[in-house]
């Protein structure tokens, strides 16, 4: 199963730290990840409720290496991998 | 006058004058305020740059800037000019809180301090009334006493102060000056200096007000900043978490130093992150003057039995609340000394507060006093107790023996570079010309390396900050590893970091605002058109100075490196993003120097600087 860890707002979002999903792909697996009662989650993570857009705002990493880096929403995953989940504060500006 | 108050106080300790005069305009209109107008002073009126730190020859600059004290967002903002007794080099460290728009508020752009006064002093400014007066009675007290001490003494409850705690009266090297009792002109030793000129504190009061050119245009250029502030995703995050935030992502990324950088993930991360300190320490988020950020964290330790590290601060303080740690504190405290135990770093964060030194140093001068006593160069005779990797206990003792320079405080006091050589492995020193690295390891984003390598203050973050293109792909995206790329990256953001700290504005208003909305403020509140060439030419020429002062001072491209752990130890660990990754600072040094228009050695060329117009 892949390890996906929410930091941040995504955490207060999810209401948990961590869980495993098995899902192929980074976009099946963020769709299976927001659904249900997850709606706010789901509003977060995608434009428009177009599910194969991500939010500018938020950022997915795979194994630590951004998807942007990688293949995008397409990047496939694998029983190891680890998937961190940010929406983000953080992104233009140094740490204080 | 707009923006500018065009006055400057100029305290000659020697000879207990105080004296006003008038700003240099055309000084001003080239490099702006706070950090560039603090180093045109100091470059002008230190006439040997290579005059000890702590002679009573350094100069002292305080300098606002000219949206200081306005209505901007986060328009807080003082710098701290002077040679560095950690670098050689200049410091230049910068604060928020109210101390800088208070000055503003008494009439004054600047403060410069010079000589060293025969017996303690402090200097009291109520408008006009500008006074030196004995600080016999408050030598020796804490930063927070002080605060008490002088409000009481003068009667004025509201006055602000800036001031430096026990380890600036013991010169610890990188000592600072905290105002407003948490906020802290930080790095680079600022403290040490003003303790070796026998200054406790600038007390300040102001009845004043910041004119404008135009109210219209500086009200509409503030409400165009204020609105892209506003339901920002990354003002929100700094209000829910504050710059502890990014501890998360760092870690995730591989870039995170552990145990002085030995590893680069920390094991302990979840128990000292924002996420953490919200849901555990957190009383509330705080701001600084005009503030719409408001990142401060206010948080509490436990009392009673759960009380191991609790600090009873004056009532008038919280009790047993103060603020902090933000991110680059949490890190230097905890990861890189392997310390997870959150009470214990946010003890050591108050300690530091309040005896006045400069948290990142710290940690990282504990972290590399503690490698030193693992490979047994320091025994534990000498230390006067264990000192391993991740004891909370040593941790909090070493800030309070250090500001004291008590027992091994007094090796630490020197920082970590002098600290390791004396005892014999310079290699355990993580920094930059003698400065400590702050929480972002060189090899796991290489553009770091440069960025350290090259600042003009030693080793820093807040010149020049590349994970958030190696990170996020802002404003670009280029691949942590590698060296392309970043040295355009390094020059435009040191360019770009250098007008915006000497305008007076936070730099974590980034968020939201770019260049432009910054040149809209200065515009609109000091009526001056300054272009966005103008902006671009101002940084260039503020960075050009500083190197022009640091090459004066005796340093030289020989110091733009890093250490050899840095330079040949790749990364490893087990599923580490960055693993196997070095910094590659020869592969990005010689185009830096060429972007920049210097020689092969590192020196600006008489060309660059006839262009820049610096003589």
């Amino acid at each position: 199963m892949t390890t996906i860890k929410y930091l941040g707002k995504l955490r207060e979002l999810a209401s948990v730290a961590e869980e495993d999903i098995d899902q192929p792909r980074v976009q099946a697996l963020l769709v299976e990840l927001s659904n249900g009662s997850r709606t706010e989650l789901r509003e977060l993570l995608f434009v428009g409720g177009d599910e194969s857009e991500l939010n500018d705002d938020v950022e997915v990493l795979v194994n630590g290496r951004n998807i942007k880096f990688l293949d995008g929403m397409a990047t496939t995953l694998g029983q190891e991998d680890r998937v961190t989940l940010l929406y983000h504060g953080v992104r233009g500006f140094p740490g204080g | 006058m707009n923006g500018w108050t065009g006055k400057v106080l100029r305290v000659d300790l020697t000879n207990g004058v105080v004296s006003k005069e008038d700003l240099n305009m055309d000084w001003a209109r080239d490099y702006v305020g706070m950090r560039g107008l603090g180093a045109k002073y100091l470059y002008e009126e230190m006439v040997d740059p290579t005059v000890d730190a702590l002679h009573p020859d350094n100069v002292l600059v305080f300098s606002t800037g000219p949206l200081t004290g306005t209505g901007a967002s986060a328009s807080s903002r003082y710098s701290v000019v002077t040679k560095s007794p950690l670098t050689g080099g200049m410091a230049g460290s910068n604060s928020g809180g109210f101390w800088g728009p208070e000055l503003k508020f008494a009439g004054y752009d600047m403060v410069i301090v010079e000589g060293r006064a025969p017996s303690p002093v402090y200097l009291w400014i109520y408008d006009d009334d500008v006074r030196l007066l004995s600080a016999e009675l408050i030598w020796g007290s804490t930063v927070w006493e002080t605060e008490e001490l002088i409000r009481t003494e003068t009667g004025v409850p509201d006055c602000v102060i800036g001031s430096i705690g026990p380890a600036g009266e013991n010169l610890v090297r990188f000592a600072c000056i905290v105002n407003d009792l948490h906020r802290a002109a930080g790095r680079s030793g600022v403290g040490a200096v003003m303790g070796s000129k026998n200054l406790k504190a600038i007390a300040v009061r102001g009845t004043g007000s910041v004119q404008v050119a135009s109210a219209e245009g500086a009200m509409q250029a503030i409400g165009s900043q204020h609105g892209k502030l506003t339901d920002n995703p990354g003002v929100m995050g700094m209000q829910m978490y504050g710059t502890l935030e990014i501890m998360g992502i760092i870690n995730e990324t591989g870039g995170l130093p552990t145990r002085n950088h030995l590893e680069t993930q920390f094991e302990g991360e979840e128990y000292i992150n924002g996420e953490a300190l919200s849901e555990t320490r957190l009383v509330s988020n705080k701001a600084c003057f005009s503030c719409t950020i408001a990142c401060g964290r206010v948080t509490h330790l436990p009392d009673g039995a759960a009380g191991k590290y609790m600090v009873n601060t004056h009532p008038r303080n919280w009790n047993i609340a103060a603020e902090g740690p933000e991110y680059e504190t949490a890190w230097a405290l905890g990861a890189q000394c392997g310390v997870s135990d959150l009470d214990a770093l946010i003890k050591a964060n108050w300690m530091c507060n309040d005896l006045g030194v400069d948290t990142i140093s710290m940690g990282a001068t504990v972290s590399a006093a503690m490698e030193l006593y693992g490979e047994g160069a320091i025994s534990e005779a000498e230390a006067g107790m264990e000192m391993d990797f991740g004891s909370g206990e040593a941790l909090v003792s070493l800030v309070e023996k250090t500001s004291y320079r008590e027992g091994i405080g007094d090796a630490l006091a020197e920082g970590s570079k002098r600290m390791a050589i004396k005892y014999g492995n310079p290699g355990v020193h993580m920094g930059a010309k003698g400065q400590e690295f702050p929480a972002y390891d060189p090899r796991a984003y290489n553009g770091m390396s440069l960025a350290y390598a090259t600042n003009n203050r030693g080793a820093d973050h807040l010149r020049a900050f590349t994970p958030a293109a190696e990170i996020f792909g802002m404003p670009y995206m280029l691949d942590p590893g590698s060296p392309e790329g970043k040295a355009e990256l390094v020059v435009s953001l040191q360019n770009e970091n250098s007008i915006h700290d000497s305008t007076g504005l936070c730099l974590f208003i980034s968020a939201g605002n770019d260049l432009e909305d910054i040149r809209q403020l200065l515009v609109g509140v000091t009526g001056v058109e300054f272009s966005m060439d103008d902006m671009n030419t101002v940084g260039e020429r503020v960075w050009n100075l500083e190197r022009l002062f640091n090459l004066k001072a005796g340093l030289s491209g020989a110091d733009d490196t890093l250490p050899e752990r840095i330079l040949k130890d790749a990364i490893t660990g087990d599923n580490n993003p960055a693993e196997g990754r070095v910094g590659l600072l020869d592969k990005m040094l010689p185009e830096y120097y060429s972007l920049r228009g210097w020689d092969q050695d590192g020196a600006p060329t008489g060309e660059k600087l006839e262009a820049l117009g610096i003589a």
